[in-house]
């Protein structure tokens, strides 16, 4: 009956949801549509030849897919309404997740001024066929910035009363906008078919060779952008986890083939002019795009074209000023930007963030001539899925485990580190066609840099202390710190033993922290109620400290325990973090256990983990035989270091170094390579036990009978593979009876790559 | 038809053409492969009891 009941609930719920997959896949195509491959394509065919252009979409089209998987994967799981922004801030947080938010602002600005333009541009070029307006001799150049700037004031007054953007006049637009694209490419066949000497005006293929189809692909990106706006939709579409990424896709796939219909209809349409068409098109610039339509189709190309360019440049200088002001608006809340930006006005509309926003798109509007302001858009929003791409990997690697996914692209992480490369070629070449654009686009990061050191960063880090729920720094700080991550169970009191006697051997530090689960919405209020038997925990743990170390406590508030304890890793720089294992994980899929695998992963510091067994320094009997099997690693010179500190100061005490030999490889070349290992001893008492066999495991097992302790060191890894401890390690670790150490050293710049896209920043 | 269009052009552009058309058509089969692949991982998922990233990963072979 309950069942029944919930059942009745989500339906009722689905109900209420609008948005279908054919209206989110319009919803992207028309805002990806937008106004770019009207004032783009005449451009861009003049740079990059007739064939060229085809070219230039096909291949765009393919980095556009590489990019929409990667949103595509991330609007599954993170339903974030923030667009690019919020990833990349969920990814990395700090300067990056700020200046990324900034980009993301400037471009959608910048987009709204090439709206602008286009709008001018092609009202202009309608009334100049009227007699009435050649008539008025105008200058154009000054003609266009006027109405641009007049349109965007129109539009900008419309935004401040607040217009409600509804699904489903988008769509009609959208559905509108496409269709005559299609019409348009549709007649071109028709015209190809039936006069098949214009296909000739694809000869020469190119123009200016693969660099001008690498600019002409650079300056047609902003017409490949868009799709992001599918995921805010996330509350109002059906089943979001299945149709938002279905719809990314799909726009992307109606946008090129679009494009690639219109491109070669374009082409096709020109006729006896005397020139190269290539040439022709350089030559008419932004509206050669509508002439090239109006020989195509002499009664109403014109009009069709200019009415469709009118439309689309409207309705995308209205969604990019939505865009762009709730960006600034997101950004400000976060504590990157001033609060004032935040403020909502009556209307409910934040507007001294579109205020601001509106001067970006009126200046640039006014100050760059098109081509420019076209570049500096496809330059800004190049870097944005740059960041997007390098995001899909990170927010894979970080909290993949706790998110839910409805879709994960293939060939991970290959395909966005592609389309980060395509990407970064594609922005850098744009430097050639407009270096004006750059500059801005520089100067605008350059300013954000500032603003982030200057202002965010110490706003946004009074934010991030709150995370911190309580911090008692030691009164005696040291400068070795070790770690220990108090849980409920009694495990923690066995830790803090090893952990104590570490930072007495090595005059180090405790840092005693707990790690409060709540979610991120949780109020601080929430977090307050659960800080009391949180507290609790910790205090017991100190309490069981004997020696005489300087001992910190946190407790810490984190939507998980791994992120949390990796953060505070991260943030009160721990040299070792000491774990605990209970010898089995019923997870599937993987091999410790989920916050082990990902803290093990991740943690930039030392890690030791601890399986405690039969004996060992937890069960208050002196440890005097310790055994570490070892093939001569780099990680068992701390698993030395370690076995050192708890060895028993007492005449008897033996440290074992112990290696199978399973490769008959001679003894001489053995001892060689764990040469760094016994020279690491010093004086300690030690022997070397070097055994020939197949079985490493059944050895090691049958060796620890007569030792108390067992340290392993983690196998040597490669930068990019994701290893734990190796199976090997983690079956003995897991079948022997006695307590097992597994130490796994950081290896600082080496895993730098790893590190960088497989943890989280603050 | 096509052999008309020809006698206008030498053999290297002929050539260099239909070379460069099937970069256009193999980026565009492309784009259709990963979208249509995609739209399978996709429907994949949505069937399985698998959510998070590790276990997709693991037991559905993408």
């Amino acid at each position: 009956m309950k069942e029944n009941n919930a059942k009745n609930n989500n339906k009722n719920q689905e109900l209420s949801r609008e948005l279908g997959l054919f209206q989110l896949t319009m919803m992207g195509a028309g805002m990806m549509i937008g106004a770019g491959v009207f004032v783009a394509t005449g451009i861009a065919i003049g740079k990059a030849g007739t064939g060229g252009i085809l070219l230039a979409f096909a291949l765009n089209g393919l980095i556009a897919i590489f990019t929409a998987m990667s949103f595509a994967e991330l609007c599954s799981a993170i339903p974030a309404a923030g667009g690019a922004y919020a990833y990349v801030k969920k990814a990395f947080g700090g300067m990056i997740g700020f200046i990324s938010g900034w980009m993301n602002w400037f471009a959608l600005a910048v987009a709204g001024s090439l709206y602008a333009i286009t709008f001018s541009e092609y009202t202009l070029h309608l009334l100049g066929s009227f007699e009435f307006f050649k008539a008025l001799n105008l200058n154009m150049h000054i003609a266009v910035k006027i109405l641009a700037v007049i349109i965007a004031l129109i539009f900008i007054g419309i935004n401040y009363k607040g217009v409600k953007d509804t699904g489903k006049s988008s769509t009609i637009i959208a559905l509108g906008q496409t269709v005559t694209l299609l019409i348009i490419g549709f007649l071109g066949v028709v015209v190809a078919i039936r006069k098949p000497e214009q296909l000739l005006n694809f000869q020469p293929f190119l123009r200016d060779g693969r660099a001008g189809v690498l600019i002409a692909m650079g300056f047609t990106y902003v017409g490949f952008e868009g799709f992001e706006v599918i995921g805010h939709a996330g509350e109002e579409a059906i089943d979001p986890k299945k149709n938002i990424p279905k719809a990314i896709l799909y726009a992307v796939i109606v946008v090129v083939s679009t494009y690639l219909m219109v491109g070669f209809a374009a082409v096709i349409g020109i006729a006896n002019q005397g020139m190269g068409v290539a040439e022709w098109f350089a030559m008419h610039g932004t509206t050669g795009f509508a002439d090239s339509i109006q020989m195509l189709f002499p009664i109403g190309g014109m009009l069709l074209v200019t009415l469709a360019a009118i439309f689309s440049s409207t309705s995308a200088l209205n969604a990019t000023l939505f865009s762009s002001a709730r960006v600034s608006f997101a950004i400000s809340r976060d504590g990157f930007l001033p609060p004032s930006l935040s403020k909502i006005s009556k209307r409910k509309v934040p507007s001294v963030a579109l205020f601001f926003s509106s001067i970006i798109v009126l200046v640039v509007a006014i100050l760059l001539p098109v081509e420019d302001v076209a570049a500096a858009a496809d330059i800004m929003f190049l870097l944005i899925f740059m960041l997007i791409n390098i995001s899909v990997i990170r927010i894979r690697k970080t909290m993949g485990d706790e998110l839910h996914y409805g879709y994960l692209m293939p060939f991970f992480p290959w395909i966005p580190i592609l389309a980060l490369i395509l990407q970064l070629v594609l922005a850098i070449l744009l430097f050639e066609l407009s270096p004006a654009a750059w500059v801005s686009a520089s100067l605008w990061i350059v300013v954000g840099i500032i603003m982030y050191f200057v202002y965010s960063k110490s706003h946004a880090k009074k934010r991030a202390q709150k995370s911190i729920l309580e911090y008692s720094k030691a009164v005696d700080k040291r400068k070795y710190r070790v770690m220990v991550p108090i849980r409920s169970g009694g495990i923690s009191q066995v830790l803090v033993k090893y952990a104590e006697r570490l930072a007495w051997v090595w005059h180090g530090e405790l840092q005693l922290t707990r790690i409060m689960t709540i979610p991120n919405y949780a109020t601080d209020d929430e977090a307050q109620a659960r800080f009391a038997p949180n507290k609790e925990h910790v205090t017991k743990a100190q309490k069981s400290v004997n020696m005489d170390i300087p001992v910190s406590t946190i407790v810490a508030r984190s939507d998980t325990a791994a992120r949390g304890i990796v953060d505070n890793i991260r943030d009160h720089q721990t040299n070792m973090v000491v774990l605990g294992w209970k010898g089995y994980t019923r997870k599937q899929g993987y091999e410790m256990g989920n916050t082990l695998d990902r803290v093990i992963e991740t943690a930039p510091c030392n890690i030791m983990i601890i399986k405690p067994g039969d004996e060992g320094l937890h069960t208050g009997k002196p440890t005097r035989k310790i055994l570490m099997p070892t093939t001569g690693s780099q990680h068992s010179l701390l698993a030395t270091r370690i076995a050192i500190s708890l060895l028993d100061d007492s005449e008897d005490s033996m440290l074992t170094i112990f290696n199978v030999n399973t490769t008959g490889e001679a003894k001489q070349s053995v001892m060689r390579r764990l040469q760094p290992i016994i020279n690491e001893m010093g004086n300690i008492p030690m022997k070397v036990t070097i055994i020939d066999s197949q079985d490493v495991v059944e050895e090691i097992l049958k060796e620890s009978n007569k030792h108390d302790l067992l340290i392993i060191g983690a196998p040597n890894e490669g930068t990019l593979k994701t290893m734990l401890f190796g199976q090997v390690t983690e079956r003995i670790a897991s079948e022997c009876k006695k307590t097992v150490i597994l130490a796994k050293k950081d290896m600082g710049v080496r895993s730098w790559i790893r590190r960088w896209i497989g943890s989280r920043s603050k | 038809m096509l052999h008309n269009l020809y006698k206008h052009l030498n053999i290297l552009e002929v050539v260099m053409t239909w070379i460069l058309l099937g970069v256009v058509a193999l980026a565009y089969a492309s784009t259709w492969y990963f979208v249509l692949r995609s739209r399978n991982i996709i429907e994949k998922i949505s069937k399985s009891e698998y959510k998070n990233s590790r276990d997709i990963v693991n037991n559905l072979k993408l």
